[in-house]
């Protein structure tokens, strides 16, 4: 923290009155950031004297207007609906540093092909850009799916109206990572041509956790 | 921040400079490092808030150590286990997944914070247009040292990702934290037998917060 331009004052010198004010302005101004975050026991940590600056920030997409989205892709592919799932991140995971990500949806209505032989299936997963294209963050996939076959179209014991919740955790053991963007996607396995998924609220969730 | 008046500037009065200085050193002080009771608790600042974050490994286990927290996780497993009854290895009471899959470390006086995320697949089959298979319902649970610490409620039929949150307060101890599952004949059905139980993609983190 910069401290106030502040000039002891001579015995016998008389201050002038726009040097006291400025240093009454700038010791208000100053003071103003000291509130009562100083005495939280993690106020001063390693990372406040490096060059590494400290993390207090998170990202977090939320969707919760009510619009719905009609999910049939194959590959995996952005959740992007109303808001899109994706977190602007742009911080680096340092050495030791922990990732950790959250995320719900819900799912109102799970479709499958009355003639299909084995349940559909659908999976949230996390990617992140971290300068070569999106990849899985540690391969970590999140299925649901139907439970019966032969059921006629839409069957009654799909998972829908349900809310659904996955998290996961992220320690960087090697080197720092700049992360870029993180994005939650989602798949459908799909055994025939009919099978659909419609999301409409979610949200994900992403945090640095820096010593 | 606390400060103290020490003598009052009058209208008409000259400015004196000892009372000016007075004035300003109180809050200067603290700003230009004299951080002391008024400002931060004893020991906010010590040699142990300056570590790196040390890496941890035990068994399955992996994880960072803070000063002031750490996590642990272990890492996504895909591989899916069947357990069936024919092979004797499903019981009425609490099934263990894997015999490794547990998350160890000496837990620091404090909470312990974390989640086990397991997708649980029980198929539900049709049989002469009947489905067999709902009169059952599936369970997940958390174990601390063998102690429940949460537990899902019954799962139906189908594939499901389970986000399965849990806190509890923990002592300076070493500490295994399983994740254990178990069925239900939901209809009391004397002739039921138990389908085939599937976990696929699993994962487990936690976050100890020291005091």
């Amino acid at each position: 923290m910069p401290f106030p331009a502040i000039t002891y004052k001579k015995e016998g010198v008389v201050a002038s009155a726009t040097t006291v004010n400025n240093e009454y302005t700038a010791i208000a101004n100053e003071t103003a950031a000291i509130d009562s975050e100083n005495l939280r026991t993690e106020a001063l940590t390693r990372a406040h004297f490096t060059s590494l600056a400290p993390s207090t920030g998170y990202w977090v997409a939320q969707e919760n207007s009510g619009t719905t989205g009609v999910y049939t892709n194959a590959a995996y592919a952005l959740v992007a609906h109303g808001t899109q799932m994706r977190l602007v991140v742009n911080n680096t995971l340092g050495t030791g540093d922990v990732l950790r990500l959250h995320a719900n949806t819900y799912i109102t209505t799970c479709v499958i092909d009355g003639a299909d032989t084995t349940p559909l299936e659908f999976r949230f997963c996390w990617f992140w850009d971290i300068g070569a294209g999106y990849v899985q963050i540690d391969n970590m996939e999140h299925p649901y799916g139907g439970a019966v076959k032969a059921y006629a179209a839409p069957s009654p014991n799909l998972i829908k109206n349900r809310r659904m919740g996955f998290s996961h955790v992220y320690v960087n053991a090697g080197a720092p990572v700049n992360i870029l963007n993180i994005e939650l996607r989602v798949k459908v396995i799909n055994p025939g041509a009919a099978g659909t998924i419609t999301l409409r609220e979610d949200n994900s969730f992403a945090l640095i956790v820096r010593s | 921040m606390r400060t103290y008046t020490r003598a009052s500037n009058l209208d008409g009065n000259l400015l004196l400079a000892e009372n000016q200085n007075q004035e300003t050193k109180g809050v200067l002080e603290p700003l230009s490092g004299s951080l002391d009771m008024n400002n931060l608790p004893l020991n906010t600042v010590n040699e142990a808030k300056m570590v790196n974050p040390v890496l941890y490994t035990y068994n399955a286990t992996t994880g960072s150590i803070m000063p002031t927290r750490a996590y642990y996780k272990i890492e996504p497993r895909m591989a899916p286990l069947t357990f069936q009854t024919a092979t004797g290895n499903i019981f009425q009471g609490w099934n263990i997944i894997e015999t490794d899959w547990l998350l160890e470390f000496t837990a620091v006086e404090g909470m312990i914070k974390g989640s086990a995320v397991v997708c649980g697949y029980k198929p539900a089959l049709v049989s002469g247009g009947a489905e067999v298979g709902t009169e059952s319902a599936l369970e997940i649970a958390v174990f601390d040292n063998d102690v429940m610490v949460a537990q899902s409620g019954f799962i139906p039929v189908g594939l499901y990702t389970i986000d399965l949150p849990y806190a509890f307060p923990v002592g300076n101890e070493f500490v295994t934290i399983e994740v254990r599952w178990k069925q239900f004949n939901t209809q009391m059905n004397a002739t039921w037998s138990y389908p085939d139980f599937q976990i696929t993609f699993r994962h487990q983190w936690c976050m100890n917060l020291y005091r």
